[in-house]
């Protein structure tokens, strides 16, 4: 059975796409045939995290349109053969296509793919009412802050109100060592705040920026924040899979401390 | 580097109490004010009725359908005297 999973957030740049780029390649390299579709018409993206940028030839509008088949416009990935892209058109906007089309072409998918992951646009407007349209379920990204939270907050009360079976929620960006000092909310408290299933958390982490400079993923990189994606696409699938210990540090003076058993004081 | 908190309390936990505040206010469409007013005069009742002097009460405002909290899992409190 084919899941249709939306990605959404409400508030913009914490994390959406990177999030979607290493879920569709954790699942594609879990043997799962996975497209990944971006849906934010007018600031595509998705294609530039996965190194994918130079391959565009046609896009979901012109697959909507009829301009092209769909088999033309999906990209396969350069790493990962079970993993595609339907990326976005950059000179339209998100009137270009309406829910009812993104239905169909989600319909369209599901014969051909096990998982299908849109990458929602931030906001709550015409972009999001496309990339739920066909949706089965929304993994809602937020970060450990107050205007992430809020807006989460908004996007999970949209979603239930359109009757979105099942919604998870994965928080980015974690930062232990402020959670620690007390200046972050911890995971505990945003998952309390928000009263969501969580789905996973992900460390900040530096080496995220360095692959998306690359245009590869996380996932599978050894990176605190890859192990951390890798899990969440793992209970995407319904494996039970206890939460990373985010406090697996990494820093420099972590790695020396352990060679000259120094002892931090936490 | 030194972090200063007022009243002993951690910058999260002021975060918390804010969003609670916030969110309860997005759901109920109602002012931010309104929510603590609303605090302020449970709080108020509770005194009339109740000796609270000795305890540190905190009025908590959520929405039971959004917490998936009802009356099946509510906390009974029990207030000496009584």
């Amino acid at each position: 059975m084919s899941e249709v999973i939306v990605i959404t957030s409400g508030k913009g740049g914490v994390g959406k796409t990177t999030a979607t780029a290493n879920l569709g390649a954790g699942l594609a390299g879990m043997n799962f045939k996975t497209v990944v579709i971006d849906t934010d018409i007018g600031l595509r993206n998705l294609d530039v995290v996965m190194g994918l940028e130079n391959r565009i030839v046609y896009n979901m509008v012109d697959v909507v349109e009829g301009n092209c088949r769909l088999k033309q416009a999906l990209i396969r990935d350069k790493r990962y053969p079970c993993l595609y892209l339907l990326p976005s058109a950059q000179t339209r906007d998100k009137s270009a296509v309406t829910p009812e089309q993104m239905i169909k072409l989600t319909g369209d998918l599901r014969e051909q793919f096990d998982y299908i992951l849109l990458d929602c646009p931030a906001g709550i407007e015409q972009g999001f009412k496309n990339a739920v349209a066909g949706a089965d379920r929304a993994i809602v990204v937020t970060t450990p802050e107050v205007s992430a939270i809020r807006d989460a907050d908004r996007i999970i009360g949209l979603l239930e109100a359109r009757e979105i079976p099942r919604i998870d929620l994965l928080i980015n960006r974690l930062r232990m060592d402020m959670i620690r000092k007390g200046d972050m909310m911890s995971v505990d408290d945003v998952v309390e705040i928000l009263a969501v299933n969580l789905i996973g958390a992900v460390p900040d982490d530096e080496s995220v920026i360095v692959s998306a400079n690359h245009g590869e993923p996380s996932v599978g990189s050894g990176s605190l924040a890859g192990d951390a994606f890798a899990n969440i696409c793992r209970r995407i699938t319904g494996e039970a899979v206890p939460l990373l210990d985010l406090n697996r540090s990494q820093g420099l003076l972590s790695r020396l401390s352990e060679i000259f058993r120094i002892n931090r004081n936490q | 580097m030194a972090h200063v908190r007022k009243w002993g309390k951690t910058s999260k936990s002021v975060a918390r109490s804010r969003l609670e505040t916030v969110l309860f206010a997005d759901r109920m469409n109602c002012q931010t004010e309104m929510v603590e007013l609303i605090k302020r005069d449970i709080l108020a009742v509770m005194d009339k009725y109740l000796d609270c002097s000795q305890y540190d009460v905190t009025v908590h405002l959520d929405i039971a359908a959004r917490i998936k909290r009802g009356e099946k899992h509510a906390q009974t409190i029990q207030i000496k005297g009584l």
